[in-house]
Formats: C-alpha cells, structure tokens, sequence
C-alpha cells in the first residue's frame, strides 16, 4: 500500500470512530493528533506519520468534505506557522504541549511588528527583563491579525540591547491572558479592523514559555517568516480581481478599446503568474525559496492594477462606497467578507506592503538569487542601544 | 554567495534535455562565439557555414524534429525549444527559425511525401537552406495577406508576385511560397537558382537576422500539400515557429541578464559595487521577474505544441507576448545599467537589443498577439 493511500485510510478510520457530527470539536481534534494526521509530515507522536507533506490536502480534502474542522483555515497562523517553528526549536516537553495545543484548536496571532520596526524587523524595541522565573515584558505590537480571538502569541522581544539589532533577541509564546496584556483594533484604509495594536506592560512570561536559546530569536522568527511568506504565496493564487474585472468588463466595458487592451493584458498577467505559481509547486523541496519573492511581488501588482480596472469599470459608480463601519467578523477572522469590489480595491494598496514589502522582494531577489552586494548597513555590527531610532 | 538561478537552464530537465542542452551550449561557445557572429554582421550569407554543418552533423539540430525515416531524430518541440534557446542564448545568426522551425515544420505537416523525400533530408543534414515567405500584413503575418499567384499550365505550376521581408531569403535555397489560385491559397515550392526568381538582399536593423525581397516572374513552382490547404500549414508552422521563438527570446534574456548582473558586482562608483546601489538592483530584480515569467510561459507553450492541446493557439501568444516583451525589456535595461559602455558598438548589448526589437516583430508583435488573446477569451 502507498503512503498516501495509508492516509487516506487512516482519514477513513479516523472519520468512522470519530463522527465529526456527533463528536466534540476538542475531542475530534485531539483524536486526528494521535492520529497522526494533523501533520502528517510530523514524526509519530508529534501529530504526524513521517509522511510527505503533500498528503496532508488529502487529509483536508476528506474531513472537510466530512464536514470535520480544519485548522489550516481556522486556525492558519498557529498551524502553517507556529507548528513549524516549535517542531524545529522547541524542546520535547514544548513539543508536546504547544503541538497538542494548536491540534486541538487553539489560535495564535503574530508580535512581530511594531511601530519603528517595519520593514527592518530586528529593530524592535520591545524589552524583555529577566526575572525569578521568566522575565517581564514592555512595548508594543502592531499590525496583529486576529489578536482579539488568539490565545498566544508569538512574540519577538529585545534581551539584550548591547548586543547588535539582530543577536539581542529571543522569542517566546505569550500567554494572550496573561495581565498587562491589551488588544485594541487598528482601524485601516477600509473602514474595518483587520488588524490590532497590542500593548504590553509588565506582563510576565514563564522562561517555560521561551522559544530557542536566549538570543537567538532572530533565527526563530526566521523560520516563522519563511512559512508566512509561503502562505501568502498560496492565498494570493486562490482571489484575485482577474474574475471579477472579466464580470464587470462583459456588463459595462461597452467595446472600449483602452479598456479591452487593459482586459486582455491583465488576464494575461494573471495567467502567466498561475502558471509560475504551479511550476514553482512542481518543483518545490518543501522549503520556501526565493522564488516565492517573484510571486509576492507579481500578484501585489497584479492585485493592485486589477481592482484599478474594476473601479474604472464601475464608472461613476466609483464615486461610492458600501460602508465605512467596521465589522466585527473581520477582526475575528483576519479577512473582510464584504467583497465589493472599492473596498477590495482599497484593500489591495496593502498587498505590496504586508508580508515583505515590494522594495523588500526586490533586494531579496537581488540579493540571494542574482548574488548582488547587499546594501551597506550602518547599523550591522552597533549596539542596539547606540542605534538612532524614529 | 547567490543560489542556483530558478532561471538557470537546464535546473529541472530530464537527462536527454539537459544532455543536449549542455552540449550545444558548449559546442556554440567554441565554434560561434561572439567574435564569429561579429565577423558575420556584413558576410553576404550572414552566418557561419562550417558552424551551421557541425551543429548538423555532430549534435543533429536541424534534424531534431525531422522523422527518422529522412534522416532525423523523431523528437518534438521541446527538443526545438532547447536549442532555440541556446541558440539565441549566443545569438547564433544561421537559418535556425526558417529552415528548421517554419520550413520543416511545413513541410512534415504537409504529409506530401514528394516534398518530404526531397527537403527533409536535407534540411537535417544541414545542406539545404529553406524558408517560409510568410505574408506580412503589418503588426502580424496571415495566409489571407498573400499576393503572389499562381497559374497552372499542362500540370506544371508558375508563381508570379513579390513578397517582402523573406527571412534569409539571402541564403535560402528553396523558398515555400502561399499563393492564390482558383479561389484558394496553397503552398508551394520554388527554387532560388531560377533567373525568373530575384532576391535582393536588404539592410536589417538586426543583423543576425536578415531578409530579402524577392520578385517571382513565372518562376517554375511545386505544390505542396492538399489544395487550399495553406492557412492550416501556416498556422501549424507559425505556431512552432513562435515558441521557438520565444525560446530564442528566453535564451538572449537569460544572457543579458547573466552579463548585467556580472557587471552590476564588479563596475565601482562612489566606491561600491553599482549592484549595491537598490537603483540598480531593483532593475536587476524586474529583470529577473521578467525572465522567470518568461520561461514559465515559454514551458506552457511547449507542451500545448508538443500535445496538440486545444488551448495551443491562447498558449502561442501568451508565450509570444510574455518573451518578447521580457527579452525586449532586459536587452533595454541591459543598455541602461551598463551605462555609456552600454551604448558602444563594441559592447554585446546592442547586438541583443536589436535581436530583442526583430523578434517581436517577427511573427506578430505583442499587440497583435494580444488582439487574438482578446478574441479567443470574447472580449
């Protein structure tokens, strides 16, 4: 038998002992974990088979279809991206318990940026202290998805700031109900909250908590960004505003000949990106390359062109908007359900921004596939407290 | 350190491909260098004759796609891609895109045995020089654009009219010719040594490529292929012909990207490297965005041609557009990152940029593919 038809089987079994109709959530959960079938490309005992990664869409595919929960979707940030940092650095007892945690539904959110550290992320500035125990930590998060429904975080802190920017850090998994903690929404360019500022003072973290060795929380948060920056990939290939200019295009473009040529063009850009997008997933090692850098940059800019169409489409009608109140699922979910097409416009200014910024994209493509010199960086071997910040 | 290029060639191919792939990018290096392709800018026949017979008698290039029984390897158009791709990799000047991707493609779809028997053979041996008089009209070419006729007298065919811009006509030994007769277009065969068959050479901007016009005056012709049965042939060769094409468009990026990356990590100014300068690299960025674009295009229509897919037509001019437009923005960017050495006839960038400029006007510019695009998806 193959290794995925053993998947396959064991979703079966899976499905048969456990009826997600008259099974708990947790108790569904917890009983796929110990299947092996949360990861299936975890080893035994980790939520997984030692399986290809692959087979995991299959797991997908059948417990959706069996109406069972799905943690890739749910809940998309401890799954595609904590899991995979705590299995590379955390210890068997971490393991154990944050894998089974996030298996068995629990939602983590990202504290990574902050107000002075965009783009130069080892810039942070919030403070982690040691103490009896653990240690004590101030500052403040930004740009988090889904705070307000997560029960951890992962966080990057400064421990040491004599150190230069990038060696002073450690990461840990906060607590989101620890005291000191507050989540307030951050109202963007829509109207809506996608997003949090998250506020930390004193709050204090068990040393039981930390993530890797003290100091190294760069390389931690490196491994947890390499996963996001293939998630984004993957989203950015399903939406798209290629389908819904083609709809406005066949209502209203009236035999435009500007507006056919920017039709056409634009469907051939997304073709062409569909197609690299597959031709990267043929040939994928499992680990995200730099490859992934052309179609972030190349679906942010098709993203952004594409709705600029569909609002010169709409004509007058661009004139308008449906609502500027801020609705309470988005912040739960990360994602607005309204899918009009000038609040999607508006949302797309934010695609060559959020998970590596276009400029970023650029240098990385320059930088580690063609071999140019990296810029040169003043602040590289500095102090993090001798740094000029603002 | 840089990591192996996803736009390396050659990174995910079979065996076979990149065997042949790394021969001929080898052999092209040591017999067509670009000082051999300079020494035959302004050669009369505009190529390198002994280098052209040894890519036909050692590696088998003209023969890649030709059936076995005349002479061929019985391969496909992947096979035509890859040495398309090198070949335009070192702006390799020979008769490549007419004798080998239009004139045998033609030929084999004819299913005419006669003309089979008589050309093939020698296409694959690298003796014969064939091209395809492709009716221009403008932005694109089209069967229907053609204005030489042909007259049938006792069973023997004349052809009588002129066609411009025939590419190496210069050097072409038989010319495949669509002209109207009886209310339909056919193809047929003509014989440049026939004093009623005048080619004038004429000046191309690119001169690795060159065309003549030529003046046929009752000149004896044969027909090939089913009557009215030119606008298929057309489409069928025209279709080869543009990924391979685009194949010589992706090989001439991926060197001008090569050459402009090299130099963006070793010209200093303000005493650092200009590639450390986000200017310029970012330049080098899109170029490569360009490129990889480019080849996941050019991969897409190979196999619509090589499975006769149903999709090959939108397949052909998404990769048409894609290539010339990636080749023609990183030979210009190219010029640009070099600076003034960039501008200088001594340099290799002018050479691909003007290759870059011909080929998007070759078989149809990216406008007009974007205009059967257009069509083919009911805009």
């Amino acid at each position: 038998m193959s290794a995925a038809d053993q998947v396959e089987r064991l979703t079966h079994r899976l499905l048969e002992q456990h009826p997600p109709q008259t099974t708990g959530r947790t108790a569904f959960l917890a009983a796929q974990y110990d299947a092996g079938l949360t990861w299936v490309h975890h080893p035994a005992g980790r939520g997984g088979l030692g399986g290809e990664r692959d087979a995991q869409r299959r797991v997908f595919e059948l417990l959706t279809a069996a109406g069972a929960p799905n943690l890739q979707v749910e809940s998309r940030l401890a799954y595609s991206m904590g899991a995979p940092s705590v299995l590379e650095w955390g210890s068997g007892e971490q393991q154990e318990r944050y894998l089974r945690a996030i298996a068995t539904g629990e939602r983590w959110c990202q504290l990574f940026s902050e107000p002075g550290a965009g783009s130069d992320l080892a810039a942070i500035d919030t403070r982690a202290v040691r103490e009896q125990g653990g240690w004590r930590v101030t500052g403040q998060k930004v740009w988090t998805s889904m705070a307000a429904s997560s029960q951890r975080g992962m966080l990057l802190a400064r421990t040491d700031p004599a150190q230069p920017k990038h060696r002073g850090l450690t990461y840990f998994l906060l607590d989101l109900a620890t005291p000191g903690v507050e989540i307030r929404p951050l109202r963007q360019i829509t109207g809506e909250a996608e997003f949090s500022e998250v506020y930390l003072t004193d709050v204090f973290i068990p040393d039981t908590d930390r993530l890797g060795p003290v100091n190294a929380g760069w390389k931690v948060a490196m491994s947890t960004l390499m996963n996001e920056r293939d998630m984004f990939g993957t989203k950015a290939t399903e939406s798209g505003p290629v389908e819904l200019a083609l709809a406005l295009y066949r209502e209203r473009a009236g035999g435009d000949p500007d507006l056919r040529t920017r039709m056409v063009r634009l469907w051939l850009r997304g073709h062409v990106l569909r197609l690299y997008a597959a031709r990267a997933a043929r040939r994928s090692t499992g680990t995200p390359g730099p490859q992934s850098s052309v179609s972030k940059v190349g679906f942010a800019e098709l993203n952004k062109d594409g709705y600029e169409l569909c609002l010169d489409l709409l004509g007058d009608e661009a004139l308008l908007y449906d609502t500027y109140e801020p609705d309470e699922l988005t912040a739960h979910s990360g994602t607005a359900a309204s899918r009009d097409p000038r609040r999607l416009f508006l949302r797309s200014r934010a695609n060559s921004i959020e998970g590596g910024t276009t400029e970023i994209m650029r240098n990385i493509l320059a930088e580690r596939v063609l071999g140019l010199p990296a810029e040169p960086r003043v602040d590289k071997d500095l102090p993090y407290s001798s740094l000029r910040r603002g | 350190m840089a990591s192996s290029p996803p736009t390396a060639a050659g990174v995910d191919e079979p065996d076979e491909l990149r065997d042949l792939r790394s021969t001929l990018h080898r052999m092209l290096a040591s017999t067509a260098p670009e000082s051999v392709v300079r020494e035959h800018l302004d050669s009369p026949e505009g190529f390198d004759r002994s280098a052209w017979t040894r890519l036909a008698t050692e590696i088998g290039v003209q023969g890649l796609a030709v059936a076995e029984e005349y002479g061929g390897a019985g391969c496909g158009m992947r096979e035509l891609a890859v040495a398309g791709e090198e070949l335009g990799y070192s702006l390799f000047p020979g008769p490549f895109l007419s004798t080998v991707l239009l004139s045998a493609t033609l030929i084999a779809r004819s299913r005419d045995t006669a003309a089979m028997r008589a050309l093939l053979p020698g296409i694959a041996d690298g003796s014969l020089v064939c091209t395809l008089a492709l009716p221009q009209h403008g932005a694109g070419w089209d069967a229907d654009a053609t204005t030489v006729t042909a007259v049938a007298d006792a069973g023997t065919w004349t052809l009588t009219g002129t066609i411009d811009h025939v590419l190496d006509g210069q050097v072409a030994d038989v010319i495949l010719v669509p002209a109207r007769h009886d209310g339909m277009i056919s193809v047929f065969r003509v014989d440049t040594n026939s004093p009623a068959v005048e080619v004038r050479p004429t000046l191309s901007m690119d001169q690795t490529r060159r065309f003549a016009h030529v003046d046929l005056t009752s000149a004896s012709a044969l027909r090939i292929g089913a009557p009215g049965s030119a606008r298929q042939l057309l489409a069928d060769a025209g279709a080869v012909g543009s990924v391979g094409l685009a194949a010589d468009q992706m090989g001439g990026a991926r060197r001008m990207l090569e050459v402009t990356a090299d130099y963006a990590r070793t010209r200093y100014q303000f005493g650092r490297p200009i590639g450390s300068f986000q200017a310029v690299k970012h330049a080098l960025a899109n170029m490569l965005i360009s490129t990889e674009l480019a080849r996941a295009a050019l991969d897409d229509a190979v196999r619509a041609v090589d499975e006769n897919a149903s999709d090959v037509g939108t397949a052909v001019s998404v990769a048409n557009i894609v290539c010339s437009e990636a080749y023609y923005d990183v030979a210009a960017a190219a010029i640009q990152l070099h600076g003034g050495i960039g501008f200088t006839w001594e340099h290799s960038a002018h050479l691909y940029f003007k290759r870059a400029t011909a080929d998007r006007v070759l078989l149809g510019t990216p406008a007009h593919h974007a205009q059967r695009l257009a069509g083919a998806l009911g805009l």
